[in-house]
This record gives C-alpha cells, structure tokens and sequence, in this order.
C-alpha cells in the first residue's frame, strides 16, 4: 500500500503554474492543469492505489518519495542520521582551529569574540605541547588547520613554527585556511602562505571605503580598507594558487551598498578564485553596536531574495534548497577543535575566549574535561535527537541549524535566537523564484533553438537530487 | 547590450504572451533578432547565449544563499550536500 508522502508540497501560483515539491528528496516537479489535479486527489486519500496512474509518473512519483510505503520515510531519516553520526564520529580527520592569540588590531563594532584585548601570544611550551597533542591522534590520517583568532596575522611567527613541526610528524596535512581581516597580510607573508601550506584566505570588507572605514577600524578609529585591498590585490597575483573568500558582514546600515560592491569585487577580481559573500551580522549583546541594525530571519530571507533577483551572476549562492543536508561543524564534529593560545580547547567558534565554555586543554593527560559540555554540543544538539525537528518538514532541507544558537536555545535558555532554516517559512517564495529563473532559462534555449525539457507530457523534473534508476524498486 | 538590456527583454518574453510567440514563431535565430530590432531591442545571439551561460553559472554555484544566514566559520562558503546514494 502506498501513501502520499508527508513532505510533499503542492503550490499553485496563478501567474507561473501548479508545482509539487518534496523535501525528503528534494524534487521540484512542474505539472500540468491535469497531473495537477491527480495529485490533489492523490494528497486527499489516506491511502493510494497505483491504478490510474500512468505508469512513467508513477516511477517519478515512486523514485522521488511523492508516494512511499508505510515506514519508509522514518527509515531514510534513520539512515541519514546513521550517516550523519558517522561524520561526525568519524576520526581519520583531524579539524583544528587554532588561535595564535586572541588579540585583534581591529576593534569592529559588532565582534562577538570577547578576549580581544588579551594580548596572549601562544608561547614555545604550548606549541611543542600542541604537537604532541596532535601525535595523540594515532588513527588519525588527515589533517586540516584554521588560523583564527584575534587576528591570527598578529602571531605570524606562531604559524610559520607550527606549520614547520607539523611537517615533521607522521600526518598528512591536508591544507590549511587563514580567517584573517587583511590588514596585515602584506607581501611578506603571502609569499609564504604556499609553503605553510594555506589553499583558502577568508578575509572581509564591509562595503566601500566610507562605509567600511566607519565601521572596521584599527583600534584608535583608523582606516583599513584601502591597505585590505592592497593587500589582496597582491594576494591574487602572486603565486598563491589558492581561493580568497570576501565576506562582507551585512546588516541594515550596509545592505543597500551590498549589491553593487559585490558587483564591484567581482568584475575586480574576474577570473581569479575570489568570492564575496554575504554574511549576516549577529546580534551579541556587544555595547558598542545597536542590535537594531541586525536583520532578523524574515528581513535576511527578503534580503536573499531581492540579492539573487538583482545579480545575473553571483557567487553569494544559489537559492534552491540543498537537499540532504547534514549541516555538522566543529560544534558536533568529535575530532573537530578550537585551540586557544593556551592551549585552552572550544567546540565552537563563537566560544573562543569564553571560560565558561572550555572543555579542556591540551596539557591535560586526558585533554577533555567538560565532557558535558562536549555531549551537550555533540549530541544535545543532533536534530534526529530532536522530536520538533524530526516531526518537522524542513529538517531534510535544514540539518538542524547552527549547533551554538541550539545550544544556548537548549541549554542556556536564551530566548529569541532563530536557528531553524529560512526556508521554514518562506519555502514557496523561493522555489517559485528559482522556477522563474529556469523559465527565462527556457526562453534563452528556445530564442536559440536549443532543446529543453517542457511541460508537454503533463510533468517535468525540475530539480532534482536523486538518480532515479537508483532508487525504483 | 548590456545584460540588464537582455534581461528586460527576456522578461517582457515571459509576460507578454503575444510578444513571445511573435518572435519564436520566427524560422530562424537571424529572424527572431531581426524581430527584436523592429520592437527596439538591439539583441544579439551572443547577448542571449551570454544569458543563458550566466543562469547555469549561478545555478552551478555550490554555495546556498539562505543557508549563510545561520553560519560564521569558512564553511558556510560551501554547504555540505551529501547526495543520495541508496
């Protein structure tokens, strides 16, 4: 017997047509009037017999979950979860985020991190003990390094002699990425990056040099942006073969600008492996920035929206949902750690420099000690765990959000943190604005006489995740 | 022409049915620009193929816009979508 599928959508929409979407499988399905009808009355029968159906929409609607047997949706959810903890647990990869100090010569108005003033550098002893912290791994195969901080550029040093011991051990080291504001990374030592083994630079600029220059200022109030785009200017000619991801943090004050210095970036650096992106900014309680600016969930999804509308080209991403989205991080990830110029160790980024919040230190024998706190991360914010979030629609398309908004929703109590997906409530607006753009999609082909699939036998897959011939059984 | 030019066009193509049908009835792509011209649109074959090449790129991006909502680290520059393989 089979059953019309709980995540199922049907979306009628007067000006562009009758649709069928599922978020298991993450299929986007255009119908006609006909197929329309057929699958309303499939979504009204508590159960479905195959007569009836054609038997080639029958395969679509039996391959892509439309129509499943009785446990098959709690068993592909299992599955996942299966698959889920399996990355998570796994340990042939070792994913280190290591602070060199937490110090910044930025004084960003809106930082979440709260030790920037600390002007700890890690020192000889916490570097000899981090190496044979990472000999400790012995099944681990891989290994990957963030350099975070503070502003990581200020203990240059420190990488450069980590690195060079890393080298030494018995690990294969992967690559390396540098989260840095820019301001310092000057010729010297993006000369270097390729030896220390660094493939991606994340670096940001808030918008054009005003706007950027009002808001991340060395500390003393002076400006940075002209020497950031200076610096990686050189960065992306000189033999650094790696990519350069611009994050611009946007909020009310800067959003309207963002367009246009996307726009900017790119025809500025086309053709070579730089990426700007937005990236919203979060509200911290920090004194020195007004909470007022910070978009909530449904102003980012309108400002997603109208961004994708307005660029042709953008590398910001696409906005048709990821399916099978398993969302882990350092926050639920075993071997996934964030090292303070201490030695002091995090599970997540946004922790750093937050006592409270340590679960440990390499200098111990046994280098976790709130292994609580590292069960609360790991396991206290699993979705599958979750009964709302495994009765939820979304969860396939979701993952469960950020671990850290979980967490503190969860555990800490705080109220008004919104980590459930974006496409919680506006699923619609964005399938429909993805469909229209494979429409004049559809109009480029036919103008140039290049065959496309259409609507002409009632149905066509729009997006799909799935091979079909896989999966009929 | 400028993309955003193209872009109006192949929007007025999407809104205006008769519009739409007057230019790809045309036997040929060299008809349906002549069309174009006599309706003001100054379109090449390249200004659409240009178009069309540019919403496959967008559409090839591995990143999601909504999802850079929730993250902060270097990761949100490349959701993780673990396909299917049962």
């Amino acid at each position: 017997m089979l059953f019309w599928s709980r995540y199922n959508r049907i979306i009628r929409n007067p000006d562009l047509g009758y649709f069928l979407y599922n978020s298991l499988s993450n299929v986007f399905i255009e119908l006609d009037e006909c197929h329309f009808k057929l699958i309303e009355q499939l979504s009204y029968s508590s159960s479905v017999t195959k007569n009836g159906i054609e038997p080639q929409f029958l395969n679509t609607l039996l391959a892509n979950y439309i129509l499943v047997e009785k446990d098959t949706e709690s068993k592909i959810l299992m599955e996942r979860h299966y698959k889920r903890l399996q990355s998570c647990f796994d340990n042939t990869h070792l994913f280190l985020t290591i602070c060199p100090t937490l110090r910044c010569n930025f004084s960003c108005p809106y930082c979440y991190e709260q030790s920037q003033e600390s002007t700890t550098i890690m020192n000889k002893e916490t570097i000899n003990q981090l190496i044979k912290f990472i000999k400790k791994f012995s099944d681990t195969k891989h290994l990957s390094i963030a350099w975070y901080g503070g502003e990581p550029t200020l203990a240059f040093d420190v990488i450069c002699d980590i690195t060079k011991k890393i080298n030494d051990i018995d690990i294969i080291f992967d690559q390396a990425s540098l989260i840095t504001n820019g301001y310092l990374l000057d010729k010297k030592k993006i000369d270097k990056l390729k030896s220390l083994n660094i493939k991606s630079i994340q670096t940001t600029i808030d918008g054009f040099e005003g706007t950027h220059n009002s808001r991340r200022t060395l500390k003393g109030g002076f400006p940075t942006y002209q020497k950031i785009i200076d610096n990686i200017d050189y960065l992306m000619n000189s033999s650094f073969n790696g990519s350069c991801h611009i994050r611009v943090n946007v909020d009310k004050k800067n959003a309207k600008e963002y367009p246009k210095l996307n726009e900017y970036l790119q025809n500025k650096y086309e053709g070579s492996n730089v990426f700007i992106y937005a990236g919203n900014v979060e509200a911290t309680g920090n004194q020195k920035y007004d909470i007022k600016y910070t978009f909530c969930s449904s102003e980012w999804s309108r400002f997603a929206l109208e961004l994708y509308r307005g660029n042709s080209v953008s590398t910001d991403g696409k906005i048709y949902p990821l399916g099978n989205l398993h969302k882990i991080c350092a926050a639920n990830t075993h071997n996934s750690l964030i090292i303070g110029p201490d030695g002091e160790l995090y599970k997540c980024w946004k922790d750093v420099g937050n006592v409270e919040m340590v679960i440990g230190n390499i200098f111990n024998e046994d280098y976790l000690v709130n292994r609580e706190l590292v069960a609360l991360y790991n396991i206290g914010t699993d979705p599958y765990l979750d009964s709302k979030c495994l009765e939820c629609y979304y969860l396939p398309i979701c993952g469960g959000g950020c671990a850290n908004l979980r967490f503190r929703s969860k555990f800490l109590n705080e109220k008004g943190l919104e980590f459930c997906s974006l496409y919680k409530d506006h699923i619609d607006e964005y399938l429909m604005e993805y469909y229209d753009e494979v429409k004049s999609k559809d109009l480029c082909m036919d103008f140039l006489n290049i065959n496309h699939d259409t609507i002409e036998n009632g149905y066509r897959i729009i997006q799909s995740n799935i091979e079909t011939d896989k999966i009929v059984k | 022409m400028s993309q955003n030019q193209v872009q109006a066009f192949i929007n007025r193509m999407k809104n205006d049915g008769q519009f739409r049908q007057d230019i790809i009835s045309c036997t040929n792509i060299e008809e349906r620009i002549n069309r174009c011209k006599v309706s003001g649109y100054n379109i090449s074959q390249e200004d659409i193929l240009s178009l069309m090449l540019n919403y496959e790129k967008k559409h090839s991006v591995k990143k999601n816009l909504p999802n850079t909502w929730l993250c902060k680290g270097p990761c949100h520059t490349q959701c993780t979508d673990i396909s299917l393989d049962c």
